[in-house]
C-alpha cells in the first residue's frame, strides 16, 4: 500500500508554520530606513497586481471556455 | 538580499509554459473572491507528483529561483517528496504547497477552483470553499480578517468538515 506523504495542510504543523511565518515576515519586511516613497510605489504595484488578477477572473467568467 | 514585489502574471506564465500543475492559493485568492488587501508573496498549490514537481522545478528556475532558506539553487530533492518550498524568485517569493487531506486535498481545490485570464495565460484560482478551509485551519489574524472580509462580501461561508480540526 502506498503511505501517504506528508502534508503540512493539517492540524499539528502550528509550530512548523509560524517558523515558516517568521521566515516570511522577515523576508518582506522593509528597513526601518526604507523611503516613504519606496513603500507607496510598493504598496501601488501590490494594489495594481490586486486590481488586475480581478480583471483576469472577470475576463475569464466573460469568455468562458467552450 | 531584497525581495522583488510579486508578480503573478509572471509567475503563472512561467508555470503554465511548463505544463505545471497548479492552483493559486492565499492572499491572491482572497483577492480574486473580491476581498481586496494586500499580499506579499505567491502561493501555489501542487498535486503530489513527482512529474508535475520537476515541471514546477524548471519554471521556478527559469524565473531565477533559489531556496530562500538558504539561497541554494533548487534542487530536485528541494521540492520532490517535500510538503513544502518557498523560493525567492525575479517575481517575488512563491511558496509552493503541498495539498492537504480532503477536501484541501489538491484534486478538490483544484475541481472548485475558478479560472482566470491574463490574455495569453489562463490558470486556476482557488474557490471559495477551498479559501475558507485553508483560513480557518491556519487561524492566524490575518486568516480570521479575511473571512470576516469574505464573509461581508459573499455573505455565509462555506463551512465544510476538516479533518482533526472538526472532528
Amino acid at each position: 500500500m502506498a503511505s501517504r506523504r506528508r502534508t503540512l495542510l493539517e492540524p499539528g504543523h502550528e509550530a512548523e508554520w509560524a517558523r515558516l511565518n517568521a521566515e516570511k515576515r522577515k523576508a518582506l519586511t522593509p528597513p526601518p530606513d526604507a523611503p516613504i516613497g519606496e513603500l507607496l510605489r510598493r504598496g501601488q504595484a501590490l494594489s495594481a497586481q490586486a486590481n488586475g488578477l480581478l480583471r483576469a477572473v472577470d475576463r475569464a467568467n466573460e469568455h468562458p471556455r467552450p | 538580499m531584497s525581495t522583488p514585489d510579486p508578480e503573478l502574471d509572471v509567475a503563472v506564465a512561467a508555470m503554465v509554459a511548463e505544463g505545471a500543475r497548479f492552483v493559486v492559493v492565499g492572499g491572491f485568492s482572497v483577492i480574486a473572491n473580491r476581498f481586496v488587501r494586500a499580499t506579499e508573496d505567491i502561493d501555489f498549490l501542487v498535486p503530489d507528483d513527482a512529474d508535475n514537481d520537476r515541471r514546477v522545478l524548471t519554471a521556478l528556475a527559469a524565473l531565477g529561483a533559489t531556496r530562500l532558506r538558504d539561497e541554494a539553487p533548487l534542487e530536485e530533492k528541494h521540492l520532490i517528496d517535500q510538503t513544502h518550498l518557498r523560493a525567492r524568485t525575479d517575481a517575488g517569493i512563491i511558496d509552493i504547497i503541498r495539498g492537504g487531506l480532503p477536501p484541501l486535498d489538491y484534486d478538490t481545490v483544484e475541481e472548485r477552483a475558478m479560472r482566470a485570464d491574463y490574455g495569453e495565460v489562463e490558470f486556476l484560482v482557488a474557490g471559495l470553499s477551498s479559501i475558507v478551509g485553508f483560513k480557518r485551519l491556519a487561524g492566524r489574524p490575518r486568516d480570521r480578517n479575511d473571512l470576516i472580509g469574505l464573509e461581508e462580501i459573499h455573505g455565509e461561508l462555506p463551512i465544510e468538515e476538516i479533518p482533526g480540526l472538526d472532528g
